[in-house]
């Protein structure tokens, strides 16, 4: 069972397209492992996402993903953003107690990795957990960012797309937020993510929606008030709506496709929606919601 | 009537402690707590929503209690109206965001007690014509078909039309048969 060099390419979700090409190499292979030793940064999308592959190796495999080399600031981070707690992956090494990132008021510009449950009564509670913490750290997760109104229409967008992991992914997800610096700019992300069936699966049953590329699909269920269960889905219009307000970026996979949509690049006549069809299939559907500034 | 919303939402556990609204369940919850209060309704009485103490809102909490509650008072047989009190910026924009794409066949308009990012002190879908009707009547307190030709420079039976129309989905109110329209 060979173990796989992970590339260090973790950094956002456009770069970690090509780690999600090797997924099925690590399921089908039953890798013995991943090799993170050049990998220098991580995001909390990226981490997410690699979450859900552990999960996923776990639920076909049955064993636990062992993770090696990691460099020691990734494992620093890891185990601050309560990564190791969700007992998917097996790591070769341990951080002493001293070496941990310290858990104070003021380094709190995150929010550490919750599951989101797939029935809707749990999920729910942990949903206004997720709320409450951070609008106790908004002022300063947000700093730089920080009005109250900022804060209410987050939290609308979080609570939106928490709902839709147990409305229709028919599994549960994840989520974590952080804002840091990279590269000279501050970064606020929102990472929420599901291995289930993805939103080409959960239209599978609307014949009219199917004969759209997947790509497509994610743009119209951004822009239309479509939804599988209902005559109308204001969902995900209300994140594109307040994304725009914000002048933030949206980015959402689904399968084999993504759409990005990027308000805060938009000028007069300049592209700013990309779509992309034809993507490493990975399953679910992974949301990363971006401040940039 | 004053539904203060904030007061119903400690009595759901999980909203217990929050200044937010949000999930379906929620929602559901909420309607069915208001439901219970409006049983003792009087005719044309107008229900005040109070959001005092509520940071934000979510499309699916709208849709599982504002939308509904709109419903009802269309189709009451004791007809009754809803003001929207004390909403923040977020409350307003979700609240006319839902409300206004709601159904092709189906049209909703809520009153607020404030002038809303709008220009209107309604959310939902408003044409122009409508928004200075119910401006009219704001300012006025009231008006009959008359005042609403003179003012728009339309025939007063057109005028009483789009007041009815109004009226219908609950933006003015109707006392009585003499065709005296009153804001809300």
């Amino acid at each position: 069972m060979a173990i796989i060099q992970i590339p260090d390419q973790c950094k956002d979700p456009f770069s970690f397209e090509s780690v999600i090409a090797l997924y099925q190499q690590i399921i089908t292979q039953k890798a013995g492992g991943l090799d993170l030793s050049r990998v220098s940064f991580i995001d909390p999308y990226s981490l997410v996402c690699l979450l859900l592959m552990g999960r996923n190796y776990l639920r076909v495999t049955g064993d636990k993903l062992t993770l090696h080399h990691l460099p020691a600031h990734i494992l620093q981070y890891a185990v601050r953003m309560d990564f190791f707690k969700h007992n998917i992956f097996a790591c070769e090494q341990t951080l002493e107690k001293q070496k941990q990132l310290q858990r104070s008021q003021l380094s709190s510009r995150l929010l550490e990795v919750i599951e989101i449950p797939g029935k809707e009564k749990e999920s729910v509670k942990v949903i206004a957990k997720v709320i409450a913490t951070f609008r106790k750290r908004a002022l300063i997760i947000l700093k730089h960012w920080f009005t109250m109104t900022m804060v209410d229409y987050l939290v609308t967008v979080i609570s939106e797309i928490c709902q839709n992991i147990f409305e229709h992914s028919l599994d549960s997800g994840f989520i974590a937020i952080q804002s840091y610096m990279y590269l000279n700019e501050r970064i606020f992300r929102i990472a929420i993510v599901d291995s289930g069936i993805g939103i080409p699966g959960s239209f599978e049953n609307m014949p009219e929606i199917t004969t759209m590329s997947n790509a497509k699909l994610l743009e119209s269920v951004l822009t239309t008030p479509l939804s599988s269960k209902r005559r109308y889905g204001y969902g995900l219009c209300q994140v594109n709506a307040i994304m725009e307000q914000l002048k933030g970026s949206i980015f959402l996979r689904s399968e084999n496709a993504y759409i990005s949509v990027l308000y805060h690049r938009r000028v007069a006549k300049g592209s700013y929606i990309f779509l992309k069809d034809d993507c490493p299939h990975f399953p679910g559907t992974q949301f990363s919601i971006t401040l940039i500034g | 009537m004053v539904v203060e919303i904030k007061k119903l939402a400690t009595s759901v556990s999980v909203t217990r402690k929050s200044t937010d609204l949000f999930t379906r369940y929620v929602g559901k919850l909420l309607f069915q707590k208001i439901q219970e209060k409006l049983t003792h309704l009087c005719e044309h009485e107008v229900v005040i929503i109070d959001f005092d103490g509520i940071r934000s809102v979510d499309a699916s909490f709208v849709d599982e209690c504002i939308v509904p509650l709109l419903d009802l008072s269309h189709t009451n047989a004791i007809p009754f109206y809803i003001k929207l009190s004390n909403i923040t910026d977020n409350v307003e924009y979700i609240i006319h965001q839902v409300i206004g794409m709601v159904g092709e066949h189906k049209r909703y308009i809520v009153m607020t007690d404030r002038l809303c990012k709008n220009g209107c002190h309604a959310l939902g879908s408003i044409l122009d014509v409508e928004n200075d009707i119910i401006e009219y009547c704001v300012i006025n307190k009231q008006a009959t078909p008359e005042d609403i030709a003179s003012f728009l420079h339309i025939p007063p039976d057109k005028a009483l039309d789009m007041l009815m129309s109004l009226y219908e989905i609950r933006a003015v109110r109707k006392i009585h048969t003499d065709n005296i329209f009153y804001s809300i």
